[in-house]
């Protein structure tokens, strides 16, 4: 856990801090569109927590429609 | 300027966080810690252990496994007092329902970690080959640290005390066994069983497994191992096996053979003849009544290395004559391997396979029966020597010309 | 916008395809339960397949030798619709880095480095990748010719010291499987591997090549990865006949039996580091190719402070795509063509289409 969070901190004193001194608005999205989601991930993960795939849960959306081998 | 400072700041702990987990190998295994395994034996529980427990029944899912292990000092330390001369191989044994259980019964038990990449031989107990060895075998094909390249070969007894034995002239029995493989992998590759091999022919379906069968034999107070034939296995059972005599005809009749001996014997003398090559083709294909007709070619090439008696003989009329003789005797031994085979029910030419991979709609209709197509099958056999060299003598002192 | 200013020679363009399309022969795996021991068939005619794939890549990039796929897109379809495709873009090339990336992971735990925690070898082959791509694909395709050499070398080096163990009636029986295995066979091959290349559209305006070359370079570059592709199935299949469905990575099977008697046996280690490096490369270049999309979405001149956080994100999410390798083979032989397929296909050929019908790029071009 104290990994994950050291990590992430690092790339946010990294990245977020010239992006906020730059004050380039379009840049702190895109840090955060990727940076949150990886953040939740991360602990989830740490927690034990279950993500479903994604790749499955397409394959079998697909399966159903019957577009399978 | 300042903000530059703070990232690169930043970067230098990022790298240097990491440089923490990079200083030591995560899984690091020092040589010091480890056992060497050079070995596997797999075994039926001894009868022995039996009776120290009676209460508890017969389990036959259990088995005895046996590790070899090097040691890995040096083997010149203490070699001058030769009268308490150990042996270099440790042996570890347990009994479990499964390989991998055992080995980490024995890792626990032991000092070190085992180490199993350098595992050369898989050696199977005769009962246990016997009863069956598909759901013994999987640790050997799923682990990371077994190879394909471990050789299979079964104990003519207890895998135990083939990899027990002592030997002189190699310290760890099992690299005198791979040592011996390597060397008749020279004579024909079909001497030497892989894994790879063995399992192959346990997918084939139709195929039987074959397996070098070592045998412990004690001579004036020395151990020595010995290869006695072939273990037959059918499906993954050990059936019967082959002698030494049978185990050369299976071994021409796979072919590509380049060395070895022939000894052939008649009323007129006994000759001998080293292989120089021996190439067999073979063709498989259907009879119009519905049984299998296998053909099997035979082209060798020998050379003459000790004849004794044809006296009377002129090297002109011996050498036709020697041709004939060492066909027959390469054809008998072929037979002699063959009948053993058939009577076993145990395809281990792949004639089946052969058969599938040359006509594969046909293979279909008759793979169901295949074990009785194969039992009833008849086997042309032609063989064809050539003798071009007589050695460094053309006659012998036995064979003196008729004066006029 | 071009957002990436450094610029590749047309030769590194097409080293980097060629390594790219070799990473992928550790995927040769996929086919090889399907097809059994006329993979090599299926390899062959995934290639084939390919051609008017490849030329159709071609043209796109000759039409707009200057714009990259998500420029393509906005000009084509409009600004919106354009920004819709580029999304699903996005997530695509995402998915294959991180797919990728948990390969990688599964494959350095299968042979090296067996009780690292998957985790660590990921964040280590993305900070490495993060470092180049700061410099922008000038780094990233820097050695893509030596790579190239090395993958090269390994397979040659590795058919002769098998050559004793080949077994030419391996390949028999030819087509003994129900025609749809080959269809399947075919289909996976041309997805996973070839289809991929797709992420080079993203990459093309940076390479200084003429019309004529471009077509050139990426039929070379098909060439010499399909025969990579084609070379190492058929190794396989002759060296393992019919066990070669049995084992999770066949090319790492073979690769371990290589074995000149005792002094040169276990040599393996060299050939898995090659695969590592090419592996490495192909999530290299899909990284990269994942940042432009996002900096290019969102119009991020400075696409430098999205690097790590990208690729936190490719971890953590790969992470989530395969519990374990069985789903993993399942999945890529079932339904991933699929959904590959209308990101490598449909869509650049519905790009194509349109493209023609509306005379784009309206007079760029004399």
């Amino acid at each position: 856990m104290a990994m994950i969070l050291v990590g992430f901190t690092l790339i946010l004193l990294m990245d977020l801090v010239p992006i906020v001194r730059r004050r380039s608005w379009r840049s702190a999205i895109g840090f955060f569109l990727f940076f949150i989601p990886a953040l939740t991930l991360a602990v989830l993960r740490q927690k034990n927590v279950e993500v479903p795939s994604l790749m499955l849960a397409l394959g079998d959306w697909l399966k159903a429609w019957g577009i399978s081998y | 300027m300042k903000r530059q400072w703070l990232s690169r700041w930043s970067f230098l702990i990022l790298l240097l966080l990491f440089s923490l987990l990079l200083a030591g190998c995560w899984d690091y295994h020092e040589l010091e810690n480890l056992f060497i395994v050079t070995g596997v034996g797999l075994d039926q529980v001894a009868d022995s252990d039996k009776e120290e427990d009676p209460d508890k029944e017969a389990n036959t899912e259990k088995m005895d496994v046996t590790l070899q292990i090097g040691k890995t000092q040096s083997p010149s330390t203490g070699s001058s007092d030769t009268g308490t001369q150990k042996s270099s191989a440790i042996l570890l044994k347990t009994a479990k329902d499964t390989t991998m259980e055992s080995i980490m019964q024995l890792d626990q038990d032991s000092s070190r970690t085992m180490l199993l990449h350098h595992n050369q031989v898989m050696l199977l107990g005769r009962d246990l080959a016997k009863s069956g060895i598909e759901n013994r075998i999987d640790a050997f094909l799923r682990n990371q640290q077994m190879r394909m390249e471990v050789l299979v070969m079964v104990a003519d007894r207890r895998a135990e005390d083939i990899l027990a034995a002592e030997l002189e002239e190699e310290e760890i029995s099992s690299m005198y066994l791979y040592g011996m493989m390597q060397d008749l992998y020279n004579v024909s590759p079909h001497y030497k069983i892989r894994m790879l091999d063995f399992v192959s022919r346990l997918r084939d379906g139709t195929s039987s497994a074959v397996a070098p069968i070592v045998e412990l034999v004690e001579q004036e107070d020395k151990e020595r191992l010995k290869l006695k034939g072939m273990a037959i296995f059918k499906k993954d059972k050990m059936v019967g096996s082959l002698s030494s005599q049978e185990m050369q005809g299976y071994i021409w009749t796979m072919g590509n053979v380049k060395q070895g001996a022939l000894a052939a014997q008649t009323d007129l003398g006994r000759a001998v003849f080293r292989i120089v090559k021996l190439e067999a083709k073979r063709d498989i294909g259907l009879n119009p009544n519905g049984s299998i007709r296998g053909t099997i070619s035979v082209y060798a090439t020998l050379a003459l290395t000790e004849l004794r008696g044809f006296s009377g003989m002129t090297p002109l009329e011996l050498m036709p004559y020697l041709v004939t003789l060492s066909e027959n005797e390469i054809k008998r031994q072929i037979r002699d391997a063959f009948k053993v085979a058939q009577e076993l029910d145990a395809d281990i030419y792949r004639f089946g396979l052969d058969f599938h991979r040359r006509h594969p709609k046909v293979w279909k209709t008759i793979e169901e029966q295949w074990d009785q197509l194969f039992r009833e099958m008849d086997l042309d056999l032609q063989v064809k020597v050539k003798l071009p060299a007589t050695g460094q003598i053309a006659k012998s002192l036995e064979m003196e010309e008729p004066k006029p | 916008m071009r957002i990436d200013k450094s610029r590749i020679s047309g030769l590194q363009f097409m080293f980097a395809m060629t390594c790219f399309i070799q990473a992928s022969t550790l995927l040769s795996t996929f086919i090889a339960s399907v097809t059994f021991q006329d993979s090599w068939l299926a390899a062959l005619s995934g290639s084939l397949v390919c051609l008017p794939l490849i030329w159709l890549y071609r043209s796109l990039m000759v039409m707009f030798p200057h714009q990259n796929l998500l420029e393509i897109f906005d000009e084509v379809y409009g600004p919106v619709l354009g920004k819709v495709v580029s999304a699903g873009y996005c997530w695509f090339f995402i998915t294959l880095g991180s797919i990728n990336l948990t390969d990688l992971g599964d494959f350095v735990k299968l042979t090296i480095m067996e009780e690292t925690p998957n985790v660590v070898l990921l964040i280590m082959c993305i900070l490495v990748a993060a470092m180049a791509l700061r410099r922008g694909v000038s780094l990233v395709v820097r050695y893509s010719d030596f790579f190239v050499t090395v993958a090269f070398s390994v397979l040659v080096i590795s058919i002769i010291l098998l050559l004793n163990q080949i077994k030419l009636e391996n390949f028999l029986p030819v087509f003994d499987q129900p025609i749809g295995k080959y269809i399947q066979g075919t289909h996976i091959i041309a997805a996973i591997p070839y289809g991929e290349l797709v992420v080079f559209l993203m990459i093309h305006p940076n390479a200084k090549m003429s019309r004529r070359d471009s077509g050139r370079y990426l039929l070379w570059a098909f060439f010499l990865g399909g025969f990579t592709m084609l070379f190492t199935v058929l190794r396989d299949v002759a060296v393992l006949g019919n066990t070669l469905d049995m084992f999770t990575m066949p090319p790492l099977v073979t690769l371990r039996l290589v074995n000149l008697g005792m002094a040169l046996s276990r040599m393996e280690i060299l050939f898995v580091i090659v695969l590592i490096i090419l592996l490495f490369f192909k999530i290299m270049v899909l990284y990269y190719v994942s940042v432009m999309t996002v900096a290019h979405l969102l119009k991020i001149k400075k696409y430098r402070h999205l690097i790590l956080s990208v690729g936190a994100f490719m971890i953590t999410y790969g992470l989530t795509l395969y519990p374990c390798p069985v789903k993993h083979a399942a999945s890529a032989q079932e339904t991933t063509p699929f959904i590959w397929s209308p990101f490598e296909i449909l869509i650049p050929l519905l790009t194509f289409i349109v493209a023609k019908i509306k005379k784009l790029p309206a007079g760029k071009e004399m």
